[in-house]
């Protein structure tokens, strides 16, 4: 029996590096500390046994060999005239690299699962930057937090025990009795109803709420009505003192911000509202990365192509436009000819008609689990688990990064080395 | 012309050369072996001798050197080079990229 301590959890953007993993012949019986969601992962389901391809997308898949199924992958991807390479999420940076040199060399659009998260946020940060902070500084010294259009106790079960309500600091001893909480979201969830203070308003209207915030905040409280996005003026006054009189305000916003009415332009006014709270108190804003590596696609292909997703390579140098080079761009336009989806599940994800456009063109599914994208698959490659079986660096929500640890041997080759021989495959077709 | 750098403790990382006490010769703008009697001499004793550092604090690399990246997408419209057969594709101004 080995264990494994301070190990890295890949399920969610909190990467947890607490956790003690027990290991017997090879085999993951005990992850210690994890959450149920990082648990799962780490102790395995629905793994992928071999390489798989099917004719058309209405026949059964037959198991084929690792070299079949990459030379079809090839044999796809370099005719294609618009090739997808969508994913990257929950695979380690050194695969992002491999990634994007794939699709320098087949010109193809690179994109992550940020296009259906956080993407807005990114165009947000290029006209307001981000004021932000490490987990860590919030969890010393945040005092009032606030989880906007965010459900930690479902989407990030750790966060709240780890880094924000009840984590005691060096200036937060007293952990949640020194803390007030604010919740803001549509609906009454389970962390709204640990929060002392819960803003629930009207969908779609984030962006009024935020901008009344800011109206209060700069002493213009006479031009709010009485309510503002179903919220009523009192508690949105209510809201103001209470982050004017913290010493350290922590914002944590989710999905329910970015993709919501209005969607970049949320974020944009967060942000604002944030410098603007500067002027009173300390206040970070940070977003609720979901997959635990999708803040580190963002950083690979930011020093590899200059941005941070929705990379088209067409032109032979990065060309970037989101909303017209984001992945669900060029599936809604029925534009892309072929797809790779790695350690992602735009089947689960995407928008029904981003679904059945992949279903209509020849996919090459990555991933060591089998999920709603094998089912529009041509061919399925199964590669060992990012974080469980291949060490790698991954960039955790705050943008601090860290090392995966390996926890026992891989069952099936890692990404990194099908890349490459997809790569070198391309290569040989075109001739080069 | 001819130099020759006496009496220095010099580093040369790629030769293995630690602050070992050394002459170096030089002919014509390169290290040779050998000068005559007649080269100039540069009493370096008490002081390192090494490559001369160009830009030798940069920030080529970092999670900063990313958000500045993230933050001016602008930056990457201009210095755009595509790639070719030998070479990456090449963008940006203040932060470029490969």
């Amino acid at each position: 029996m080995t264990v494994i301590t301070d190990a890295l959890c890949p399920f969610c953007g909190c990467l947890c590096d607490d956790l003690t993993i027990v290991v017997e012949d090879n085999k993951i019986i005990e992850a210690k500390q994890a959450c149920k969601l990082g648990s799962a992962k780490i102790m395995g389901h629905h793994k992928i046994k071999a390489p798989m391809m099917r004719k058309d997308k209405n026949s059964e898949f037959k198991e084929v060999s690792y070299e079949e199924a990459i030379n079809e992958a090839a044999n796809i991807l370099s005719n294609s005239k618009r090739p997808l390479l969508y994913g990257w999420a929950s695979a380690v940076c050194e695969v992002h690299k491999k990634g994007i040199l794939l699709a320098e060399e087949l010109g193809a659009i690179i994109d992550s699962c940020a296009t259906v998260c956080h993407a807005p946020s990114t165009l947000a940060v290029h006209e307001k930057g981000l004021p932000s902070a490490t987990l860590g500084q919030i969890k010393n010294r945040a005092d009032v937090i606030v989880f906007w259009g965010s459900n930690p106790v479902h989407a990030h079960p750790r966060h709240m025990g780890r880094y924000s309500v009840f984590a005691k600091g060096l200036f937060s001893e007293k952990g949640r009795k020194g803390r007030k909480v604010i919740v803001v979201d549509v609906r009454k969830t389970d962390t709204a109803n640990m929060a002392d203070e819960f803003v629930q308003l009207e969908q779609g209207s984030d962006y009024l709420v935020v901008s009344a915030l800011r109206a209060i905040l700069s002493g213009h409280a006479d031009v709010v009505p009485e309510t503002v996005g179903g919220v009523p003026k009192e508690q949105l006054n209510k809201m103001v003192d209470l982050l004017k009189t913290g010493k350290f305000v922590g914002i944590f916003f989710g999905m329910g911000l970015t993709q919501s009415k209005s969607r970049y332009k949320n974020i944009d006014n967060a942000i604002s509202l944030v410098t603007e709270l500067n002027a009173f108190t300390k206040c970070v804003i940070t977003p609720m990365r979901g997959h635990y590596n999708v803040t580190g696609f963002g950083n690979v292909c930011a020093w590899e192509t200059g941005f941070a997703t929705a990379v088209d390579f067409a032109r032979g140098a990065p060309y970037y436009n989101p909303g017209e080079t984001a992945a669900n761009d060029v599936l809604l336009r029925k534009e892309t000819d072929a797809a790779m989806i790695i350690a992602g599940d735009a089947g689960a994800h995407f928008p029904a008609d981003s679904v059945r456009h992949l279903a209509r063109i020849p996919v090459v599914q990555i991933d060591p689990y089998w999920n709603p994208t094998t089912e529009v698959a041509t061919v399925v490659i199964p590669v060992a688990i990012c974080g469980v079986e291949v060490e790698g660096t991954a960039y955790r929500m705050d943008g601090v990064s860290l090392r995966m640890r390996k926890m026992i041997e891989p069952t099936h080759p890692p990404d990194t080395e099908i890349l490459e021989k997809i790569t070198e495959r391309v290569k040989v077709l075109r001739g080069e | 012309m001819e130099l020759i750098i006496k009496n220095g403790s010099v580093f040369d990382p790629s030769n293995g050369i630690k602050g070992d006490k050394t002459d170096i010769s030089i002919k014509d703008g390169k290290i040779v072996d050998k000068v005559s009697s007649k080269a100039t001499v540069i009493d370096a004793g008490g002081r390192l001798v090494m490559a001369g550092g160009v830009d030798a604090h940069s920030h080529i690399a970092g999670a900063k050197v990313n958000v500045g990246r993230i933050m001016r997408p602008e930056d990457t419209r201009s210095g755009i080079k595509p790639r070719t057969k030998i070479t990456r594709p090449y963008t940006g101004y203040t932060v470029p990229v490969n």
